[in-house]
């Protein structure tokens, strides 16, 4: 088995995972975002993982989605699985994916504001009934 | 009062604080969920189901009185937890699904980012209830990996056995639920009767029932119990036996065949397409097994 990564960038990703499906990668296992929020520039990293089972190795595709316009090409058209996570992904970070057949929140309401997994999206503190209790004099 | 006033700021800062403005506190203060007052007619639209764009093309045969949309869910006893399903249907035949499965969202990533790594395995451990031993232990190999952590013979192989034990509990559940849909109700009663066994061991040997924490991240948390040589043994002895019983009772089963045959296709090339990978891509007839190939 083996393990490659690469970089690709945003212009050339479309026909970069075009050309690795003709090259024998039959699947997408994996379509995930990275917030690297301060840390790098640009802010945002579309993780794509392949998986070619006839030549038994995998591949991790590293994408930086510029600041300015947080959009990327779908690959629907090339994996049709990627619908999902393409939505999650627009979800979770707000990543816009171009010729999406249907780009709408998946797992969160539809009226929600924010995308949750951004990281400075602060966590968990919804306010909750009966958290505090009443003090007894 | 002065003590409300804290706690409004607090909330504010939470909620101000993240630059995409957070959820609205003002319609959850104190807990309550308002309902909207009015709802417009796409919000019903949504909530009903109308909302499924129309692009198969019908046969003419069919007539519109034939054709409904039906709403499934998001309770509903097939389901087994909470998915909404908007169903076309023509006659009896299902033409087209639209799952709605944001229902089950749980927010586990977001928690997970708050916690330390010891912390990780009681966070993933409740991802899935039937397997939760798999989840501490991708998340503990994950870590370990990370930070160069050498996990000492006695403790991998501990993990193993349990994880296995853990493999063959959580297949007994899926023989069981999976017999209790198709409509053999006795399946769902053995299944039960024999996970018992394995969870009896785990408890013994991890304390709880499910959700254990007892692979972390270094190692485990305990070692086995005093004679759990004997346990497995009686384990082991019982399985396989009972097992033989059910694949008698089942694959000859008329019915069961006529339920499963047929049903659900899916081709190698379609399982290739939407990244379908073990025992249904080797169902459609090809060789991939990830524990021969990518040990």
């Amino acid at each position: 088995m083996s393990l490659d990564e690469i970089n690709v960038e945003i212009d050339q990703y479309f026909k970069t995972v075009e050309d690795y499906k003709k090259d024998g990668y039959e699947m997408m296992i994996d379509l995930t975002a990275v917030d690297w929020y301060r840390k790098k520039e640009p802010r945002f990293e579309v993780i794509v993982n392949l998986l070619s089972v006839s030549k038994n190795s995998r591949l991790i595709m590293n994408v930086p989605v510029p600041d300015e316009d947080l959009t990327i090409p779908s690959i629907c058209e090339i994996y049709p699985g990627a619908n999902f996570y393409e939505r999650e992904v627009f979800d979770m970070f707000g990543i816009k994916f171009e010729n999406h057949p249907e780009l709408t929140r998946i797992l969160m309401p539809d009226d929600w504001t924010g995308n949750p997994l951004r990281k400075d999206y602060g966590s968990g503190r919804i306010p909750v009934q009966f958290k505090n209790a009443p003090k007894v004099d | 009062m002065n003590e409300d006033n804290n706690i409004k700021d607090d909330l504010d800062f939470w909620a101000t604080n993240s630059e995409e403005g957070g959820w609205n506190i003002s319609s959850t203060d104190e807990g309550s969920q308002k309902m909207l007052e009015e709802e417009d007619e796409k919000q019903i639209k949504i909530q009903t189901g109308s909302d499924v764009v129309d692009d198969y093309v019908y046969s003419e045969e069919t007539t519109d009185d034939e054709r409904m949309i039906v709403n499934m869910g998001p309770q509903h006893p097939s389901t087994h937890g909470v998915l909404r399903l908007q169903v076309e249907l023509e006659g009896e035949v299902v033409r087209r699904v639209k799952p709605v499965i944001g229902y089950l969202h749980t927010g586990m990533e977001k928690t997970g980012e708050e916690l330390a790594y010891f912390q990780g395995p009681t966070n993933t451990t409740r991802m899935d209830y039937l397997s939760p031993l798999f989840n501490e232990l991708v998340f503990s190999l994950t870590t370990e990996k990370l930070l160069d952590i050498e996990v000492p013979e006695r403790a991998k192989a501990i993990r193993i056995l349990m994880t296995e034990l853990n493999r063959i509990s959580s297949h007994l559940v899926a023989l069981a639920t999976g017999g209790m849909d198709i409509g053999a109700l006795s399946m769902m009663i053995f299944g039960f009767r024999e996970r018992e066994l394995i969870l009896n061991f785990l408890e013994k040997s991890s304390g709880l029932r499910m959700n254990h924490k007892s692979i972390r991240p270094g190692g485990v948390a305990a070692d086995l119990p005093d004679n759990w040589q004997k346990d497995i043994k009686e384990i082991l002895k019982i399985i396989p036996e009972k097992l033989k019983d059910y694949g008698e009772m089942l694959l000859d089963n008329p019915i069961w065949q006529g339920r499963l045959k047929n049903v659900g296709i899916l081709t190698t090339e379609e399982c290739f397409a939407y990244g379908i990978t073990g025992p249904s891509l080797r169902a459609s007839g090809f060789s991939w097994d990830l524990r021969k190939t990518q040990p």
